[in-house]
Order: C-alpha cells, then structure tokens, then sequence
C-alpha cells in the first residue's frame, strides 16, 4: 500500500479535476472531433487536398509567412513601445498605455476595413505609397500590417512586467564594470527578457496564424497571391466540401502546435539558466 | 586613490539627501559611511560612483576629484570604480565564471585580455574569495553570503582604484555577516585598495572601519576613528545613534545646570556646545554601562530610580528603571556585579552617573 505525500495546500484533486475537464471540453474535445472527421478521408486524398494542392499550399505560406513577419515586427517595436510606457513617465502614458489594447476589443472586420480604406489607392496613406509603386491594401504588405495590428498586445503585454521587473541594480553594476550601452542592451537587458519576449512573439505567431477577419478585407483575396488558409477553408465550407476544409483544419493544427511547441522549447532553454 | 568631495548636495525633488558635504578620502584607506535610513549615505556613494550627478549649485560648484582630477563629467564605466551591491545584482543569465569576467570581456579590443588571460585572472579572484568549486554555477544556486562575494570579485576584476559598497552585508544572515565583514577587513589589509562602505550598523563600522563618518539628513555629524565616534561622540545624534545612551533634559542656572532633581556643578560637565556661564536648555546623556546601581548615594551624582525589569539573559544584565521624575533609565550592569540582594524589581535603588556628557538641547 501507497501512502500518498502530505500535500499542505488543500485542494489539488478538485482544482486539477476542474481544470483538466474545462480544457479538455474547451479545447481537446473540438479539435479530436475535427482529427476524427479527417480520418473517414484515405491519406492519399488528405495529402492530394490539403498538401498538394498549389492553390492551397500558396494558402499555408501566405498564412505562415505573414504571421511571423508580423509577430516579428511585433517583437521588435512591442519592445520598444513596451519599453517606453514602463521606463519613462510623460503626459499621456496612461492613454498610450490604454490605445495598445485597442486591437484586443475591437472587431477585427472594424480593423480590416480600416486599414483597407487608409491603405487603399486613393485611402489617405496609400494614395502617397502608389506613386512609388508600394502596394499595401490588397497584397502581401497589407496582410502583414493587419496582423501586426491585431497582434501589438500581445509583445507589449508579456514585456511590460518584464522589463518592469529588471533590476536597474543589474545595468548600474554593468557600467561601472565599464561596459556601453550596447553591451548592457545585448548581456544583460535582452537575455533576462528572452523568455517574455519569445512568449510575446509566440502569442502574436499564434494570433496571426489564426486570424480571419481583418485581412479577409485587406487581402483583396486572390488565388495564389494573397490567399490565407483559414480563407480556404471558409471557401470550402461553403462549397459544402466539410471534408477537405478539415483536412487543411488539420494541417495547419498540425503545423501550430509544432512552432508553438519549438518556441516554448527556446524559452525554456533560455529560461533555465536564470531562475532567481 | 584619495578622493575630493567638495560642496556636493543632491536633492531628490524636496528632499535634501546630501547637504553640502565636504570630505576627503586618503588612499589606501577603509571608510565607513554610517547612517540611518535617507541620511543621504547611500546617496554621497553613488555620487562617488557616477551613478548620481550631485546638484548645480547657485554659488559654489559641486567637485568631486579622483587623486585631484575632476571627474565630474567621467561616465560611471570610465571611473575605474568597483561597485558593490546590497541585493548582489549579479547577471542571473552568467555563472559566476562568467560574472567575474564580465569587466574584462567588454573592454574595448585595444585593451582586452586574451581569453587565457581571462581564465587565469578569473581564477585568481575565484582563489581569492574561495569559490573556486562554483565558478560555473549560476548566481540562483549560491547562498547570500556567496553571492555577495562573487559580486566582490566581480568589482575587483577590473582593478578599480576605489571599491565602493553599499550595504554590502545588510541582506545577509547575522552570522553570515560577522564572518563575511572580517573576512572583507582581512581582505582590504591584503590588497589595500581604498574602500568605501555604507551601513547603518554601528556595530559593523566600528569593528572593520579605518575612519567612520556619521551622517543624519544629508550632513556629516561626525568623522573620525572608530574610537573617537565612540567614546567621544560630537554631537547629540552621534551620542544617541552609536551605542545606546540614557537622556536627561533640563536647564543650566546660574553655575548648576538642573535635570529634575539631579543637580550638577556645570564646571563638572563633559562635553560639547556648553559654557559654564550662559543659560538655556541642556541634555545630558548617560550609556547604560556607566551608570552604576547602589543602595545608598556616595557622592557621584545621581537619581533614586525604581527598578522596574531585570533581563538577566545576555552578555550583560539589563535592568529597566524608572525615576521619579518619570524618565526611563537603561542600565547595563555586569554579571559579577550584579546583586540580588537589592537589585529587585520594585525596589527603590540609587543610580550614580559616573560618566556624563551634556549637549546643548
């Protein structure tokens, strides 16, 4: 007989039951159901649907690429945005503090058709890019910029209490070591904030990867060019083809989880050296 | 390296942490900086440091000189200064290799050790502060008293011409403490490299400290040996902040100055601020351990005080009274000496003041 390890915080067997019955009807129970239906379909018409097809494959770069075009230049400028509002006090942070979650309430049609109108030939912005042959609303430039859009959150909100938690102890002691600016930035202040900002840049991937209403009216949406997946698979569930819409579903789950799973791998790594 | 601070105040909005200081430091010497909390000691060290800019005054301007040159406008990198942490600040994401070697790392091409070289000073410091087994340990698996030695190698590695602390001890464990702040004294009699550290522990500037300087709201209130900070303290504050110290007010009269009913011949008092011919509100200030309890008054001057607790366990036994007067009386009396005959609590007892010392109130 097992006695089992004193445990001084009650509560573990209902709170853990509780959780792994809400994932598992939120999330585990939707996605088996949709592997399922993908398993009445033999591998070498999942493969000629939702692998081969050219239509299709240009969908998954489309898709891919963006998103991490954008959640890199999220990456990036989240930092910098996520930077100023925690280290610098000026009139009006609160309100820029307030306009980042913006892109999380509002609908992201409302964004789409936004950027659209601005970004358009005659749109404010995009009448002074045309003249120099940049094209945003309806190609490539204009799919990332919706995702950069809807996925700033998510950068600025992981790095906040990061950088808020940096010790300044730790760059005051750097310097009088006689170490730069930039050797502070690159030794000290990015490697303590590698695992915050790689959950930032996954959050955002994710986001990207999964959304459909902004670019749907930025995208202009023509085959090959500036298709996103979930558009296709929109596509052929209008068209009544439940099937091969799960097949795509699948591939890009599939695909999802590979990358999310590599990120918290490289956070992990990057994690495990600086446990205080 | 001396260091010259002249005129430095700094404010922190209405604040005045640091006002108007004047100090010098002589080479090869270690300084205290003793104070309690915002009496501006850690504020002067980070001005040493370059780590604070000290205000612009209207008349005269602040200087703060390195063997006599102005380094003013040096950066914090340029200074050549070994800074030292309370909460350690070691780079969590280095082992305590990589920490140590972090000042010789980012010197510019021009000057920087091989990496052989690197390994081999690295490992002289490790050798020094006696972690050599943990130098590729990460700074989360050491304890405190470890961490904050490496954050002492680490400020040695760039062979700085001051080592400034700050706090260096106040996160640690008692014990860890009293051995680390011997073990930094023996250390500065090795490599005599002139030190400067803050702490509000009496106790740990007087033990290890060349030169103590006592500063309460952004003034220095006294600057001298441990000894002279002691036994002759130069002001109120240095009198009450180091070592603990019985006070009576009252007023000088004619040549007596009056405490209640403790009367004394102002010619007879020792200390500073007074002139046995003017009038007006004096203290005087008694340490426990010179105040001595009898049966019956012999001469010394004194008050009748009620015994009120007896702390008998400590290297000496505290004994709480209270005079008629109504004023609290600390005393310190020693085991040997102490008599439970008439040392009770309740009974009515004579404390004879054998050492006294009156500043003006």
């Amino acid at each position: 007989m097992t006695t089992r390890a004193y445990n001084p915080l009650p509560g573990f067997g209902l709170t853990m039951g509780i959780s792994l019955s809400y994932v598992g009807l939120i999330v585990i129970i939707p996605l088996a159901g949709l592997l399922l239906s993908v398993t009445q379909m033999s591998v070498n018409e999942f493969i000629r649907v939702a692998v081969l097809d050219p239509r299709v494959l240009a969908s998954y770069r489309v898709s891919f690429g963006s998103a991490g075009i954008a959640a890199s230049i999220n990456a990036l400028f989240g930092f910098i945005v996520a930077w100023v509002l925690v280290r610098y006090r000026f009139p009006g942070r609160r309100f820029l503090d307030a306009i980042v979650d913006i892109p999380f309430a509002l609908p992201t049609a409302v964004s789409g058709i936004a950027l659209t109108t601005l970004y358009a030939s005659t749109g404010w912005i995009g009448r002074y890019l045309e003249p120099l042959g940049v094209q945003v609303a309806y190609a490539r430039p204009g799919i990332v910029l919706a995702l950069v859009l809807v996925g700033l959150p998510f950068t600025v909100r992981t790095l906040q209490p990061a950088i808020q938690e940096l010790e300044i102890d730790m760059e005051e002691a750097a310097a009088s070591l006689g170490a730069n600016r930039v050797h502070i930035f690159f030794r000290i202040i990015l490697p303590t904030l590698m695992p915050a900002l790689l959950t930032g840049f996954s959050l955002a991937l994710a986001r990207g990867i999964g959304e459909f209403g902004s670019v749907y009216f930025i995208a202009g949406n023509l085959p090959m060019r500036t298709e996103i997946a979930p558009l296709l698979i929109i596509m052929k569930l209008e068209q009544f083809d439940y099937l091969g819409a799960a097949a795509i579903g699948t591939v890009m789950l599939v695909v999802s989880f590979a990358l999310l799973l590599t990120v918290n791998i490289l956070q992990w790594l990057s994690r495990r050296s600086s446990v205080s | 390296m001396g260091i010259d601070l002249h005129n430095i105040t700094k404010t922190f909005g209405t604040f005045h942490a640091v006002d108007n200081v004047n100090l010098h430091i002589r080479t090869g010497e270690l300084v205290a900086l003793l104070g309690p909390s915002g009496s501006g000691k850690s504020t002067l060290l980070r001005i040493i440091a370059g780590l604070e800019r000290p205000d612009m005054g209207l008349e005269l301007s602040p200087e703060v000189l390195f063997d006599g040159v102005p380094v003013a406008d040096t950066k914090v990198r340029h200074r050549g200064v070994g800074f030292v942490f309370q909460h350690y600040s070691l780079f969590r994401q280095m082992t305590v290799f990589e920490n140590i070697a972090f000042g010789l790392r980012v010197r510019p091409r021009a000057t920087r050790p091989t990496s052989t070289e690197i390994r081999k000073q690295v490992g002289r410091l490790l050798d020094l502060i006696q972690l050599q087994s943990l130098a590729q340990r990460y700074p989360h698996q050491l304890s405190g008293g470890q961490r904050q030695r490496v954050a002492l190698a680490r400020a040695l590695a760039v062979e700085p011409k001051v080592l400034l602390l700050d706090e260096p001890f106040g996160a640690l464990d008692a014990q860890v403490r009293l051995d680390l702040r011997r073990w930094l004294r023996k250390l500065h009699d090795e490599i005599h490299v002139t030190s400067v550290f803050v702490t509000h522990d009496q106790e740990e500037a007087l033990e290890i400290a060349d030169r103590v300087i006592v500063m309460n709201e952004g003034k220095i209130e006294q600057d001298g040996s441990p000894d002279e900070v002691f036994h002759t303290p130069a002001t109120p504050f240095v009198m009450r902040f180091i070592g603990s110290a019985n006070r009576f007010r009252g007023r000088i009269e004619q040549s007596r100055a009056v405490f209640g009913e403790l009367e004394i011949e102002s010619a007879n008092l020792e200390g500073s601020g007074h002139d046995s011919g003017s009038e007006g509100e004096i203290d005087l200030y008694v340490r426990p351990h010179e105040i001595e309890l009898r049966r019956t008054p012999n001469g010394i001057p004194g008050v009748e005080a009620v015994i009120e607790h007896i702390h008998q366990a400590g290297p000496v036994v505290r004994i709480d009274l209270r005079t008629h007067a109504g004023d609290a009386l600390a005393v310190d009396v020693a085991h040997e000496l102490f008599d439970k005959q008439f040392m009770l609590c309740g009974n009515t007892v004579f404390a004879a003041l054998r050492r006294t010392r009156v500043f003006v109130g």
